[in-house]
């Protein structure tokens, strides 16, 4: 389901050299294993929630509020995995058959707008959070402070603008150290 | 007067120059809506979008799905799938294409994404073929255009998309995707006939097998029906919601990955792992098409698009022709999701507007992109392929989906026609 597969073999579409590096290893490993517990804990959430609406007759409450705090937790958490992967969709058809001199400068330039368009939203859920702060909003039934959720959300958005910072700089350390 | 066509050419440029398409409709939309309410209303706008739209509860429906998929691709039922379609189509010639057709539906029926389809099918029935001497043009031609039924018949992650952009019942398009999905398996094994008319080469077939014995052959994909009966049936007797299907149905299909002895600790965290990338991925091309669609609303440009239509004719069927044209051509340049993405918020004002289902309206579109998938030069499913066979030249692929696409085409005229094909069973 991943899904652009990549039929071109220049080094500019493998996966980023720096996402192999040891120093992301265990950042890595912490983002996998906390948001795939959140995501174990939606899926047994929506089927206890079902079992226990029509065997036991009392559906588990808040299950839907939690579920929405995960949900967003999730998305946001696997944004640094997909910009440092260059996992994002894009279109290929004109950039395909690029010289190189031309493909460094236009990954550059792309990285360099990601990281803009991160950096603003990023920007805006910081913004958001706290007026929702500001409002004290918690969810209705379990009663959960909704604006740190936000915050987490920022903060991911920024990592991310840091990693899309980071791919744009890719073609610079490749063409230094083939010297 | 509006300058809409501008926001378009800018759209464009930054789709072509390779920026992310998520990112690139999120710049569009907020220069855009920028131009016409000024900046600082438009930067509150994205985190709105990108918060308040991320914990929409009916939107938990996808990492679900996304689970349930992944884990179906891991517990290896494809291939008791393709030898079940084999074991009934053995004696046929061109039975292996046909079954790698019936075992591509069968594995859609569980799975949610047409690449994930073909690309999974690809690894099982590839080496059967090629060890048969089915020439290489019809062996991947079927594998990639029965992959594109991964998007029709349910679960299916573009049907879950556009329901939310349309604010359709998911369930109900889900259901709407059976029949025409049946259809498309039916069609796609005429294709393989018709690939059969100019072939010269020998093609083996085995003796049929005895009817005990077929029945037999079934056994091992009784995990994949009872999966697809259970999160569909629960659906449509209305006992659960898609949301709450897409829950069951990964449990189920983390069930049948322990049961087929595929489990293990890393393979799980796979699974996850690459849930929650394909997620934010794809969220993100939502939100960028949210923030994209606010533009499209304050410009005016559905208004001017349905002028634009107006000029073939007031018909439903003229204006269907358009919206196909338009898509066709899309499809040569855009890739399946960020196409929907991109395109139902400008067209389905208009077809609700000329009085068309907008369940109907879902499943042409799916329809349609599944063209998009097979035809040249953005054919995503004959680039997966390429993927996994790199010797073969694109061409070939290409060259070998052409009765396929002919198929495609003329189960489109039959969905027009009759829309009951959709609507019977919803």
């Amino acid at each position: 389901m991943k899904l652009p597969i990549d039929t071109s073999e220049d080094a500019s579409s493998a996966p980023s050299q720096l996402a192999e590096g040891s120093s992301f290893k265990w950042l890595r490993r912490g983002i996998v294993f906390v948001g795939g517990v959140m995501l174990l804990v939606m899926m047994a959430m929506t089927i206890v929630d079902v079992i226990g609406r029509y065997v036991f007759n009392s559906p588990l409450s808040g299950a839907g509020e939690l579920t929405e705090i995960l949900l967003v937790s999730v998305i946001f958490m696997g944004l640094p995995a997909v910009t440092l992967e260059k996992g994002h969709v894009t279109v290929d058809l004109f950039t395909a058959r690029m010289p190189p001199w031309i493909e460094r400068w236009r990954i550059q330039v792309i990285g360099l707008l990601s990281t803009v368009i991160l950096s603003l939203i990023g920007w805006q859920l910081w913004v958001h959070a706290g007026q929702i702060g500001a409002y004290g909003d918690v969810t209705t039934t379990l009663r959960i402070p909704i604006s740190p959720v936000a915050y987490f959300c920022s903060v991911c958005t920024f990592i991310s603008a840091i990693a899309a910072l980071i791919v744009s700089f890719e073609p610079l350390f490749q063409r230094s150290s083939k010297g | 007067m509006q300058y809409w066509p501008v926001g378009i050419a800018v759209l464009l440029a930054m789709l072509f120059s390779g920026l992310p398409i998520a990112f690139a409709m999120t710049a569009t939309g907020l220069l855009g809506v920028a131009s016409i309410i000024g900046f600082g209303p438009a930067m509150s706008l994205l985190g709105t979008v990108f918060f308040d739209y991320g914990r929409d509860y009916s939107l938990s429906v996808l990492p679900l799905f996304l689970i349930m998929g992944y884990f179906v691709v891991q517990s290896g039922i494809a291939s008791e799938l393709y030898n079940a379609a084999y074991a009934w189509l053995r004696h046929r010639k061109g039975g292996l294409a046909t079954a790698t057709v019936l075992a591509c539906g069968a594995f859609s029926s569980v799975c949610g994404s047409s690449m994930a389809t073909a690309a999974t099918m690809a690894r099982i029935s590839l080496p059967s073929m090629r060890r048969f001497g089915y020439p290489d043009h019809l062996a991947l031609a079927s594998i990639a255009a029965g992959g594109t039924l991964g998007i029709l018949i349910p679960p299916s992650v573009i049907l879950v998309f556009y329901g939310i952009m349309t604010q359709q019942d998911i369930g109900k398009l889900f259901l709407a995707g059976i029949v025409p999905g049946i259809v498309g398996v039916i069609g796609y094994a005429i294709a393989v006939r018709i690939s059969l008319y100019g072939y010269k080469g020998e093609l083996p077939t085995e003796p049929k097998l005895p009817l005990i014995d077929r029945i037999k052959a079934l056994k091992g994909s009784a995990g994949a029906i009872f999966l697809f009966s259970f999160v569909m049936g629960g659906i449509y007797l209305g006992v659960f919601t898609p949301t709450e299907s897409a829950g069951m149905g990964a449990g189920g299909a983390l069930l049948l990955t322990v049961m087929l002895g595929k489990f293990s600790l890393k393979g799980l965290f796979e699974v996850l792992f690459d849930t929650m990338k394909t997620s934010a991925m794809m969220f993100f091309i939502l939100f960028g098409a949210l923030t994209f669609t606010n533009y499209v609303n304050m410009s005016g440009m559905t208004r001017d698009i349905q002028t634009f239509i107006g000029f073939f004719g007031d018909s439903r069927l003229s204006l269907i022709l358009v919206i196909l044209v338009i898509y066709l051509l899309l499809g040569c340049i855009l890739e399946s999701l960020s196409m929907i993405m991109l395109t139902v918020p400008v067209f389905y004002p208009i077809a609700a507007a000329h009085g068309i289902d907008l369940i109907w309206f879902g499943i042409f579109i799916v329809m349609v992109t599944e063209v998009s998938l097979i035809t040249p030069p953005v054919g995503m499913n004959a680039f997966v392929l390429k993927s996994v066979v790199p010797d073969v030249p694109l061409n070939t692929i290409f060259r070998g989906l052409w009765p396929f696409i002919f198929m495609d085409v003329v189960r489109l005229g039959l969905l027009i026609m009759v829309p009951g094909m959709a609507l019977l069973l919803t």
